[in-house]
């Protein structure tokens, strides 16, 4: 039944490609260009933090391009079904797609017998929000700072009891990054969602939270929770008080980045042209207010050099991964 | 109290009843179409809200989110396509009643008591958030493992009359709920490499196939088939519930709203959980648990009373500690924090008047869909009366692009019409599917839990028992199994036949 | 067929599937096993005693509520053609011809009423989940 659903898929790319081919030139594609609605995949669901973005960024761009641009949610297995829909989607500017790093760059590797896409099949366009990395303990635990963390877990490894979401997710790649770095065990607990696991380490349940700064700002600035460390090269805006990992001695650097991408074939007019959108919508002081509001970083990365980002990470992980994977196979 | 005049005078303008109103239609209108779920009503409000003043966002979040879960017993009770696994248990005993020419009674009570649980949990809401929302992290890994445990024992009731049939239905749920990517090893289980389900089984199709697409088949199948059975084809029964029986119901609705709004507290819980132990606390303390499942006004109220008193109980952690109580609130702080107001204290304190504004139109929108409910439900119950070959197939055309819509996926489609064979056959052959779906939710629910109590108590059982908490929820379990034994034990004594 | 003999056929097919998944979840590393070999030794119980209990049972078995054949074989027709229409020629052809279909076929409604209420219906779809919702339904041959 999917291969029905495939075969339909590819028949109309093959239509597509036969247009272009035949005739139809790039430039007068680009020229008219957005000339109907633009497709926004996110691989995620309604509501989460990455679709919340997406609609916030889908407003400006609507206003940048003078084209309704509809966010489609596709959500499922961790991302990939939205980013195989991306990476299968005709190259004609009309579907771009949010990617997650380093979550897409993972799977391609961690996934190597069932994933259905592969980096080449998408052109990263340009990042919008870099979350760093956290370590978070609740506010009455007696650990100060790295120091006292590594100390106790070297003690009493069993009772230091620490959430990740999900198995090779960036949490538990920054926490096994800082694990490596002090040369302990750390015994992790995995949860679905920030919200279980944050109501856990408020309730005393575990001992820290390995998530993004975006996830823990709220409850660091009401007093309830502390953050141990950052894992960015420096401290973050909101949470001025909380220092890095290196600072303390550890080198480790970790983020979740949001971006955009685009089937890898598009003509290079209209991904110009979507790479100017972007900048002047990350450049728009508003999109900007939003954004700090919803406690997401700005970090802007366009074109090439977003495509070199996402090179380097893949290549960087894949390196850790063949090293030591981290779900065995 | 003037932070609560204040926001009444918010409520009360004409902008802001019209929102109101708008909303609760738009609710009604999403929670009864199977497949449109209180999540994705609000969150594409969201976008909409972007350019409105916060007041009038919140209101409208808050209006469509408790509507639409009210909305979804409108035809999980008329037709027995439940829109999402909120309202299953409604199900069990509504339609039993809508076929036997009762849809408008049934239809009253469950709008009396979505109202009755709505406005306690915004009372309590109200009045006790705070101190509360301790509820919701006194709850560890352990206690939800015991809660999990205690969902899954209502099956027990679900399925009393054939107990066996019941167990396997469940236990086909729960092999299916271990579908998936695994979150604590990342190994594949049963996905035979299909990434459509490396989620795991998506809920809602197969609710919707067992349901809703089978239902298709039963109307369209036998010819002159329709919701009416029996030869007199005909509604009867009263318009509105009986005076009588609403005062039956009401120390059910009671309880039900307490549960409810205490599992609403909790943020790895869910609505069906709620509904599901209340329609089986119902069932053990009334004098007729026979009646149950066969078309019984109490179980009505009893899992609509739940699910509706969720809403404001979700709305605790979300409001006072910034914790999500469910997927929709979680979507609702996304709203907030986009309108500059953080979850937390400060809710109450530096934007209490917003806080509050969305607090009383949580009020309003209650009684506002009971109002539009009472009045509609004597229009809506002749739906019952319409020839099955003509409900089945728009029954099944909403099912199948309900199902699209869920996350745009053909194979979901695919999966709920294979669902919807297996329902029809299941129902044919005397096999409950209620205990499937309520194992599928329950599963995944009760084994990350059980695996994340074991990974901290490093696979010692005997954690379950040394916490009080979990203790006193072990205890509740025993009661709640042991309790119809003994009494169906002592009814044989006492009337030996 | 009398529910008897179906049972212990849904017995023994999902008994040999539990006893599958039970092999399995004893194979998976860590405890990623846990579960599937708790519900699968579960659902075998079920079936085992399921089984026992269409054996020992001699009293009541009846056969199932009859079955219209013709009428089940042309609904699943309607139904499979609706799927594999909308996938190739597009949800807004293949929605009001099965609605059409089934309406004229199954529900026996004149033609006129049965015409309106597809038409009708389908363009209510439109509005709800295209116009509104801006569901990406598989738009066919009706896409530019």
């Amino acid at each position: 039944m999917k291969t029905l659903h495939m075969s339909v898929r590819k028949v109309g790319l093959g239509v597509v490609s036969a247009l272009l081919a035949t005739g139809l030139s790039t430039t007068t594609l680009a020229a008219d260009y957005p000339s109907k609605p633009i497709q926004m995949i996110v691989a995620f669901g309604a509501g989460g933090s990455t679709d919340t973005m997406a609609r916030i960024f889908a407003k400006y761009v609507e206003e940048e391009l003078g084209q309704r641009v509809v966010v489609v949610n596709r959500p499922g297995a961790g991302g990939e079904l939205g980013w195989v829909h991306l990476a299968n989607a005709a190259p004609d500017g009309y579907t771009i797609g949010l990617i997650n790093s380093p979550v897409v760059e993972v799977y391609p590797f961690t996934r190597e017998e069932s994933v259905g896409y592969s980096l080449d099949d998408l052109r990263p366009l340009a990042n919008v929000i870099t979350d760093p990395g956290m370590l978070v303990v609740a506010a009455d635990s007696p650990y100060q700072n790295l120091d006292d963390f590594v100390a106790a877990v070297q003690s009493d490894p069993e009772s230091i009891i620490i959430s990740h979401e999900g198995v090779g997710g960036d949490d538990h790649l920054a926490a096994l990054n800082f694990a490596a770095e002090a040369n302990v065990d750390l015994n992790f607990v995995a949860y679905n969602g920030n919200a279980e696991a944050t109501a856990s380490l408020l309730g005393g349940h575990i001992t820290a939270f390995a998530g993004n700064m975006s996830e823990a700002v709220t409850q660091i600035q009401e007093g309830k929770a502390r953050g141990l460390a950052i894992w960015s090269e420096e401290r973050g805006e909101p949470l001025p008080d909380v220092p890095t990992g290196r600072e303390q001695g550890y080198d480790v650097l970790a983020a979740a980045s949001r971006g955009f991408a685009m089937p890898a074939d598009v003509p290079q007019e209209i991904y110009d042209l979507l790479l100017e959108a972007s900048r002047n919508v990350i450049d728009n002081p508003e999109f900007r207010a939003e954004m700090e509001r919803l406690n997401m970083p700005v970090d802007p990365i366009y074109g090439q050099d977003y495509v070199d980002f996402i090179d380097d990470s893949h290549a960087r992980l894949k390196a850790l991964w063949e090293q030591d994977p981290w779900v065995e196979q | 109290m003037d932070v609560l005049l204040l926001a009444l005078g918010n409520v009360l303008t004409p902008m802001a009843l019209l929102t109101l109103l708008l909303g609760t239609l738009a609710g009604m209108t999403i929670g009864s179409l199977p497949g449109l779920s209180s999540t994705m009503g609000v969150a594409l409000c969201i976008p909409i809200t972007f350019n409105m003043p916060p007041d009038l966002a919140l209101i409208l979040l808050g209006a469509v989110y408790v509507s639409s879960v009210y909305g979804g017993s409108v035809t999980a009770i008329l037709l027995r396509t439940p829109g999402t696994d909120a309202s299953i248990a409604t199900a069990l005993d509504g339609y039993p009643l809508a076929a036997a020419g009762r849809g408008s009674e049934a239809l009253g009570m469950a709008t009396l008591a979505s109202l009755f649980g709505g406005l306690f949990s915004v009372v309590v809401l109200i009045a006790i958030a705070p101190p509360l929302s301790t509820v919701a992290l006194a709850f560890g890994p352990q206690e939800y493992t015991v809660l999990a445990i205690f969902g899954l024992v209502t099956i027990v009731s679900v399925a009393s009359d054939r107990p066996l049939k019941g167990v396997l239905s469940a236990a086909v749920g729960l092999v299916l709920a271990t579908v998936g990517l695994d979150t604590f090893t990342g190994m594949q289980r049963f996905t035979f490499g299909h990434s459509e389900l490396f989620d795991g089984v998506p809920l809602l199709p197969v609710l919707i196939g067992l349901f809703s697409v089978s239902q298709a088949f039963n109307l369209c199948v036998p010819a002159g088939g329709g919701v009416l059975s029996g030869t007199a084809q005909q509604l009867r029964g009263r318009r509105l519930p009986a005076w009588l029986d609403i005062r039956r119901c009401l120390r059910t609705m009671l309880r039900s709203s307490v549960i409810g709004s205490v599992v609403g507290i909790l943020p790895g819980a869910g609505t069906s959980i709620a509904s599901f132990i209340s329609y089986s606390e119902a069932r053990r303390h009334s004098s007729t648990p026979e009646r149950f499942g066969k078309g019984e006004l109490e179980g009505v109220a009893a899992s609509e009373s739940a699910n509706n008193a969720v809403t404001g109980g979700t709305l605790i952690p979300t409001l006072t500690l910034g914790i999500p109580g469910n997927a929709v609130t979680a979507v609702f702080i996304g709203g907030l924090t986009i309108h500059g107001m953080i979850p937390g204290p400060s809710l109450f304190t530096q934007h209490a008047e917003t806080t509050y504004t969305l607090i009383l139109s949580l009020l309003l929108a209650n009684l506002l869909f009971a109002l539009v409910g009472l009045w509609l439900c004597r229009h809506l119950v002749v739906v019952t009366k319409v020839p099955g070959a003509v409900l089945g197939p728009m029954i099944l055309v909403f099912s199948v692009i309900g199902t699209f819509a869920l996350r745009n996926e053909i194979f979901d489609v695919w999966l709920a019409l294979a669902f919807g064979v297996v329902g029809f056959f299941m129902e044919r052959w005397r096999y409950p599917a209620a205990p499937l779906v309520i194992a599928l939710i329950l599963g995944p629910i009760l084994e990350v839990n059980f695996r994340r109590s074991m990974q901290i108590a490093h696979w010692d059982l005997t954690t379950f028992f040394t916490r009080p908490l979990s203790l006193g929820l072990c205890l509740l379990v025993v009661l709640a199994l042991a309790y119809p034994l003994w009494a169906q034990w002592r009814r044989r004594r006492h009337a030996p036949t | 067929m009398t529910l008897n003999t179906i049972d212990r056929g849904v017995a023994l097919l999902l008994g040999a599937l539990c006893a599958a998944v039970v092999v399995t979840g004893l194979g998976m590393r860590g405890d990623a096993g846990v579960f599937p070999v708790v519900a699968g030794a579960l659902g075998g119980l079920a079936c085992l005693g399921i089984a026992l209990g269409t054996l020992r049972r001699r009293a009541p078995d009846e056969p199932p509520p009859p079955l219209a054949y013709q009428r089940f074989a042309v609904w699943c027709l309607c139904v499979l053609g609706l799927l594999l229409l909308m996938l190739s020629a597009g949800t807004f052809i293949a929605l009001p011809l099965f609605l059409l279909a089934s309406l004229r076929r199954l529900g026996q409604l004149r033609w006129p009423l049965a015409l309106t209420i597809s038409v009708v219906f389908s363009a209510l779809i439109y509005v709800v989940f295209v116009y509104l919702l801006s569901v990406p339904l598989p738009g066919g041959w009706l896409t530019p």
